[in-house]
């Protein structure tokens, strides 16, 4: 079996036989090691390996196995089916958690040899420690046990799944992720994400079950765990020398008896520090609560973010008609900045997944806040 | 009705942990016609329809609300109590579905042009399938409201699409009375859809099945589905582009339109959703409107006159609604040979009935399922 190092080393002496003799060809690179942690358990990244498998199906259809668990297929002719195929295997993967997940584009990228030869060896490797002459041992899928796959969530067990969390102490699944002023040099820390660990959570509630396998029963899901997020912050402790921080909330959990206590419970010294976050899905669902949500957090002297946007969806954005005090953007190789709104409220986050291109990139845009840990 | 009068008169509609209803206007006598009708709906049923409404002038009869509410336990905002009815709405309606009777929970409407050359016209466009809310409410019975919570609704919906793309292809494959009009040509269908059953395999069927048949479809895509995941959305788009239907994005509401900017989305036609507040004055919204394209809007839910009339004021020419379901039976009632033993109420059920049991009692299916129209008699 070719190992990891030569596969890069192969598919360089591809693009260099293309060239020099003008035959064309198509390429997928799949950079699996793009997807967040919450994707990369052992089955996921089989099964995104996996979802090429019907490449394997075309003319003279070529597998390179690269470091850090990249794949690139190679293949003469269209073969637009079999691309879409693939393409659904690996979306079906990053719908489980669509809050996370990296863009399909981010995952999966598509080239055409001889004219994008380049650019495919310099993503096929981008962010690769190669080591000089030593030799990368061969993927060991046989060390891994191969769990049982995760049955999707059905609305009745998300009935007894909610009726089950109503009396569970879930404040060991409370996470805390830094958000970070960055100027190219050294980061310090801006605010922390309170999030919690819905897998970890799900698995122990209702082990076996995936909870994001449906996006809309998964958004139903949040707005249970939204309030018991707010309880647990509500607690009298909780929040005593507690930094500035932001939740992800729903819409109508910010006009929930929840939220007023936990509002009510904000220590001063908090206040105009905390950072409310709403979802997109939230203003096509109903912009007019969406709006009346924003403007009471507001009054409430909270700011407001709209989270997890990703290239394909900013230019539907009104930025200066949201009237945002953030945008937290997904990152993407391909992600275009529109301009910000000159009211010079608005500013960007970079958010996960991140690269070192990625935080690079931002900072040469003049991005300042990322999704990423202080320098010590 | 009650959803109806809180959107029309910007009330807000309360659902209590009880099941009832609470209807919160602002000052004046909305409320006063509103409960006359609904005295009047129940009279033939309930013993005394007086029992089943209350009312309450703030701040007089703060304490006779006190009192009510403290008999209850919670009062809480749609969708907010910790279970409210929707999951039990939606798993028993799940529970209720067969795939083979999935026909009677569909309705059809059309969607005309209003032309304003010489006399006003008024001609058909498109056939819409749905699924009929009143129809689904009836299914999940005393289980709740299946649009109690917008997500919910949403995965309902996904799922029953992907039977009513299996049953949409069937019909036209044989011909069936429900897509009469559209077939060789004809009308356009257009199909509701979600990103999955756009991304389905079940899609491909379809449009194996409208080339066959020649039938023009227009595939109507909510722009929540957009929001909730762009890059699926963008695929689905090429799909729906590659099999020569064309794109609806459905479910737009004046307030979205002035926050997003959808004609990044890239479709052929946009449907705004008709609301009365769309009749107060807002310059904001108008060259919004004007800046999307006024000819690529179709104005739905335009129920009164007063939707039609607001529309072509800014240019819209594209309408669906109640309002336009009677002038169309209205024009059909004036030219049918068998009128006299119809009624425009019936004519509209019937031109709405997606199963041939909704459509019997009407002796002119071809006038019915017409795809020509002549309005110039109905006044």
């Amino acid at each position: 079996m070719m190992n990891q190092a030569s596969g890069l080393e192969s598919l360089s002496e591809l693009v260099r036989t293309s060239a020099m003799s003008g035959v064309a060809r198509r390429v997928l690179l799949l950079r699996t090691d793009e997807l967040p942690p919450s994707l990369s358990k052992p089955e996921q990244l089989k099964r995104a390996g996996h979802a090429v498998a019907p490449l394997e199906g075309a003319d003279r259809s070529q597998r390179y196995d690269l470091p850090g668990g990249r794949i690139v297929m190679c293949w003469k002719g269209e073969s637009a089916k079999l691309v879409e195929q693939t393409m659904d295997g690996l979306d079906r993967i990053l719908r489980e958690n669509p809050i996370d997940a990296p863009s399909l584009q981010t995952l999966a990228q598509l080239f055409s040899l001889p004219t994008e030869g380049e650019a495919l060896l310099s993503a096929a490797s981008a962010g690769l420690e190669l080591p000089s002459n030593e030799p990368v041992p061969a993927p060991t899928d046989e060390a891994e046990p191969v769990a049982a796959p995760l049955q999707p969530l059905l609305p009745a067990e998300l009935d007894r799944l909610e009726q089950s969390l109503s009396g569970t102490d879930i404040s060991r699944f409370a996470r805390r992720r830094p958000v970070s002023y960055f100027n190219g040099h050294s980061a310090q820390l801006a605010w922390e994400e309170r999030t919690l660990s819905i897998p970890e959570l799900i698995d122990t509630v209702a082990p076996g079950r995936d909870a994001r396998s449906d996006v809309w029963l998964f958004r139903r899901l949040t707005r249970v765990l939204d309030r018991r997020m707010l309880s647990i912050l509500s607690e009298p402790q909780e929040l005593r020398t507690a930094g500035p921080f932001s939740i992800t909330l729903n819409v109508a959990s910010v006009l929930s008896p929840e939220f007023l206590r936990f509002d009510a419970s904000l220590p001063l010294a908090l206040r105009s520090r905390v950072v409310i976050s709403f979802l997109p899905a939230d203003i096509a669902s109903d912009a007019a609560a969406f709006a009346f949500a924003r403007n009471f957090a507001r009054g409430r002297s909270y700011r407001i973010c709209l989270r997890a946007v990703s290239n394909a969806l900013l230019p539907t954005l009104d930025l200066a008609a949201l009237d945002l005090d953030f945008v937290q953007l997904i990152w993407s190789a391909d992600l275009t900045l529109p301009a910000l709104p000159s009211s010079g409220k608005t500013r960007w986050i970079l958010g996960q997944p991140l690269t070192s291109d990625g935080i690079k990139w931002g900072v040469d845009q003049g991005i300042a806040l990322f999704t990423m840990k202080p320098t010590v | 009705m009650l959803d109806d009068a809180a959107s029309q008169h910007q009330g807000q509609l309360f659902t209590l942990i009880n099941g009832d209803l609470a209807l919160l206007f602002p000052p004046g006598d909305h409320g006063v016609g509103l409960a006359a009708t609904l005295v009047n709906l129940f009279a033939a049923d309930a013993p005394d329809p007086g029992l089943l409404l209350s009312r309450w002038l703030m701040p007089e009869h703060f304490a006779e609300l006190t009192a009510f509410l403290d008999a209850i336990p919670t009062l809480a905002a749609p969708g907010t109590t910790e279970r409210d009815s929707g999951l039990a709405a939606v798993t028993a309606l799940f529970n209720a579905v067969e795939a083979r009777r999935i026909r009677e929970l569909l309705e059809r409407q059309t969607g005309v042009l209003v032309t304003l050359s010489g006399s006003e016209r008024v001609v058909p466009l498109f056939r819409e399938i749905r699924f009929s809310l009143a129809a689904l409410e009836a299914r999940a019975a005393a289980s709740g409201h299946v649009t109690a919570d917008p997500f919910l609704f949403r995965h309902l919906i996904a799922k029953l699409d992907m039977f009513m793309l299996a049953a949409t292809t069937g019909d036209i494959d044989h011909d069936r009375p429900m897509l009469a009009g559209v077939r060789s040509g004809g009308m356009f269908l257009h199909v509701n859809m979600s990103l999955e059953a756009a991304m389905s395999s079940a899609f491909d069927r379809l449009a194996e099945a409208a080339a066959r048949s020649s039938a023009r479809i227009s595939v109507e895509i909510a722009m929540i589905e957009a929001f909730a995941d762009a890059d699926l959305f963008f695929r689905a788009r090429e799909r729906v582009r590659q099999a020569g239907f064309r794109l609806v994005l459905d479910d737009v509401t004046h307030h979205a339109l002035l926050v997003t900017k959808p004609a990044a989305l890239g479709y052929d036609y946009l449907k705004l959703d008709w609301s009365r507040q769309l009749l107060q004055s807002n310059d904001t919204l108008d060259s919004v409107i004007r800046a999307i394209d006024p000819s690529k809007i179709i104005l739905q839910k335009a129920d009164t006159e007063d939707a039609v009339r607001w529309g072509l004021v800014r240019g819209v020419r594209r309408f669906q609604g109640r309002h336009i379901d009677a002038i169309l039976a209205a024009g059909r009632l004036a030219v049918c040979p068998a009128a006299t033993d119809c009624s425009l109420r019936k004519c509209i059920e019937r031109e709405g009935a997606a199963t041939q049991a909704g459509r019997i009692g009407c002796r002119n299916f071809a006038l019915l399922d017409s795809s020509v129209v002549d309005t110039s008699q109905a006044a």
